[in-house]
């Protein structure tokens, strides 16, 4: 389609605690191509996050980017300088979080926190800043955005807030734009709205985004290109349309099932078994090999390697490896 | 307080209207609680500065009023006051701009009685001290033999010392002196303290444990020996009285900052790992930004609380030098130094004038600001209600 934006390539993000090390990025490579809008879904605690803050290079101590190399447009950030990491974050990569109300200093008006990385990045003067932050709350959709600007966070409901943040987040332009789970504590008619206007923007603006998330609706509404998170390691990838038709891991087929369906009334609705293991204590066995319905003996020998398989669509499971595998069952 | 009267005005009309209503129709009046709910949502609404709130608020209250209204059966003229007076009552309530949180600690701390007792007496002490000597005629340095040691008279109000200078007139000087050097040594030290604790509370590490140990150390070493070596060497030298009172502020501020460098640094260790500090992180801000934009103004509570408590220690800490005559030196008067009298037993007990009024401008004073900064401990605490 077009360049690649952002390229990870075999990133280890490794937590060093007393109870051993959590792999919790582990061996991750995948690739986000500009003004694509890349899904990356998984349960809690399977490193979804921790890869978006290794590629803002936010990790906090003990964790640590062991080893990979992660390209941002034609630049390893890993080689960079903290001065020159931080000269890119917030301008050429945006990011949004999860929780809006606690995202944004409360002791400031919402529009002294548009203002500031206008004046750290685009370096303009605070007039200047301030009529753009005016300008950017009226293009997130908010009403009368000169007062606006000028109230507090525990003023504003949580969809304006996350508005906000996301003007926050786009007013320099960047590249990239981190989503952080950014609907997940806004009730559903707002994470519609907020959805609807990512997309606006996206078209008006054409930044990447990198969409993390575990609700799959968002994901088939959002993304072009989704990758699936297990356990610290990318176990599949695909474009969107073509997951959602024929997922390949059980587990995103697991993940698939468990999401209730509209009109359909079971009496329980699927959920997989077990739970994510332990990341200090993973084997050289599949990460799933416990939870899944189609283990073989060599799951709970070997880690499968992730694999082309068809045109687009990737997977890491034995079931589709030459020589172990059989047609799905 | 002015919309809230006009308010009540427009509420007691809005009653009345309805009770005259009533009593054509001969029924009782029992519409008291709506009135009163009108009353507070339009106030809850104001709070909020929310004006989508007052609408609904306004809406609930006509609507209810003009139910009742039906349901006492009242005339048709009344059904139609009623909702031009309700109108009248929530219109003057539609916040022009959003109430702010300071406004809204203003009004807290007024609430509080004890505390709005001492800033009164604290600005009276303030104009007492820096415009009362204008008014005084014995403005003049000069002493005056044939008026020495008199007792309060018509002419001097509070007597004279023994050198025949009037002491009301050197008790305003002298406070001038003393709130000044506690309010500047208050202001160094915050700046110092508040500075230095968020630089050791955002980096960590070596900063942290260079500037905590060097504060430990002048932790350790009790403040009022300290001042009185500081004092002696300053004698010692020769200093000049006029320079005297700038380096009395240096010392004083100079034992005064650690403890809030403490005070600043575990706050800041607490709003460094805030989602919105990773948030302005994620922004690229320069750490200066950070420190002085984000972190820092989530402290200004703390730091309002901490500088009113300490310009009374200050204060203080001066008196107790200019006392031992170590800080301010006559003939520059201060609290301290008039309380000298009180050293020589005859002054003592003939001549209780020459002490009692610097002592108690000392002691009301400590008092009034330790009670305004409670007050404004509770007023700022978010987490009072």
């Amino acid at each position: 389609m077009s360049n690649t934006l952002v390229e990870f390539k075999h990133v280890h993000t490794h937590f060093d605690t007393d109870e051993g090390i959590f792999k919790a990025v582990n061996d991750v490579s995948f690739r986000i191509k500009e003004g694509e809008t890349v899904g990356v879904i998984g349960e809690s605690g399977c490193g979804k996050s921790v890869t978006a803050l290794s590629l803002m290079q936010l990790v906090t101590a003990p964790g640590k980017i062991n080893d990979g190399e992660i390209w941002f447009d034609g630049r390893n950030l890993l080689g960079l300088t903290r001065d020159q990491m931080r000269q890119l974050r917030g301008h050429e990569i945006g990011m949004i979080f999860q929780e809006p109300m606690s995202s944004l200093n409360p002791v400031l008006t919402v529009g002294e926190q548009i203002v500031e990385p206008l004046q750290e990045h685009l370096l303009l003067t605070k007039k200047e800043a301030w009529a753009k932050a005016v300008e950017w709350i009226k293009k997130v959709g908010i009403p009368r955005p000169e007062k606006i600007a000028k109230s507090y966070p525990h003023e504003l409901s949580g969809g304006m807030l996350q508005r906000i943040m996301i003007a926050i987040a786009l007013c320099c332009n960047p590249k990239l734009l981190i989503a952080d789970e950014p609907t997940t504590a806004l009730d559903v008619t707002i994470q519609a709205q907020v959805l609807d206007l990512l997309r606006q923007l996206k078209g008006e603006l054409g930044m990447a985004i990198m969409l993390i998330t575990h609700d799959l609706g968002v994901v088939a509404e959002m993304a072009d290109y989704v990758v699936v998170m297990y356990a610290g390691q990318v176990i599949e990838e695909a474009p969107v349309l073509e997951l959602f038709r024929e997922p390949k891991h059980p587990y995103t087929q697991g993940l698939l099932r468990s999401k209730p369906v509209m009109g359909q009334r079971q009496k329980r609705l699927y959920s997989i078994p077990g739970q994510v293991p332990n990341l200090a204590q993973l084997g050289e066995s599949c990460h799933f090999h416990e939870r899944c319905a189609s283990c073989m003996e060599i799951c709970r020998t070997k880690q499968p390697p992730l694999r082309t398989d068809g045109d687009t669509h990737k997977v890491a499971c034995w079931l589709y490896e030459e020589g172990f595998g059989h047609e799905q069952a | 307080m002015e919309t809230k009267i006009r308010l009540s005005q427009d509420e007691t009309m809005v009653g009345e209207s309805e009770e005259a209503g009533k009593q054509a129709e001969g029924s009782e009046p029992t519409d008291s609680g709506k009135q009163t709910e009108v009353g507070e949502l339009t106030e809850a609404g104001s709070r909020d500065g929310v004006s989508e709130l007052i609408d609904v608020g306004s809406r609930v209250g006509v609507s209810e009023l003009t139910e009742a209204e039906k349901q006492s059966g009242a005339s048709t003229q009344t059904v139609e006051g009623i909702p031009a007076g309700t109108a009248k009552a929530i219109k003057p309530t539609r916040p022009t701009k959003p109430t702010s949180l300071w406004q809204q600690s203003l009004k807290r701390l007024l609430q509080n009685k004890v505390a709005t007792f001492g800033m009164i007496y604290l600005l009276f002490m303030f104009l007492f001290c820096f415009i009362g000597p204008y008014f005084s005629p014995y403005l003049t340095e000069k002493t005056n033999v044939a008026m020495m040691n008199r007792p309060p008279s018509m002419a001097h109000w509070l007597g004279t010392d023994n050198l025949g200078r009037d002491v009301l007139t050197r008790l305003m000087l002298a406070g001038r002196i003393s709130l000044t050097v506690g309010i500047a040594s208050m202001a160094l030290s915050v700046v110092i303290g508040a500075l230095l604790g968020a630089i050791s509370g955002y980096y960590g590490g070596l900063v942290d444990q260079v500037i905590m140990r060097f504060a430990d150390v002048l932790m350790t070493i009790p403040g009022l020996p300290l001042l009185i070596i500081l004092g002696a060497i300053l004698s010692d030298l020769k200093v000049p009285s006029d320079y005297r009172i700038y380096i009395v502020m240096l010392m004083l501020a100079l034992i005064s900052w650690p403890g809030l460098t403490r005070l600043i640094r575990s706050q800041i260790l607490t709003l460094r790992e805030q989602e919105f500090m990773q948030a302005a992180e994620v922004l690229g801000l320069r750490d200066r930004r950070k420190i002085l934009n984000h972190l820092l103004p989530n402290t200004i509570p703390l730091l309002l609380v901490a500088s009113t408590l300490s310009i009374a220690g200050a204060i203080l800490s001066e008196s107790v030098l200019s006392y031992l005559g170590l800080g301010v030196v006559p003939p520059t008067p201060t609290w301290g130094n008039m309380m000298d009298a009180a050293n020589s037993l005859l002054d003592f007990e003939k001549r209780p004038w020459l002490w009692i009024p610097p002592g108690f401008a000392i002691f009301s004073t400590v008092i009034a600001i330790n009670l305004l900064g409670d007050g404004l401990r509770d007023a700022l605490d978010p987490k009072m209600k």
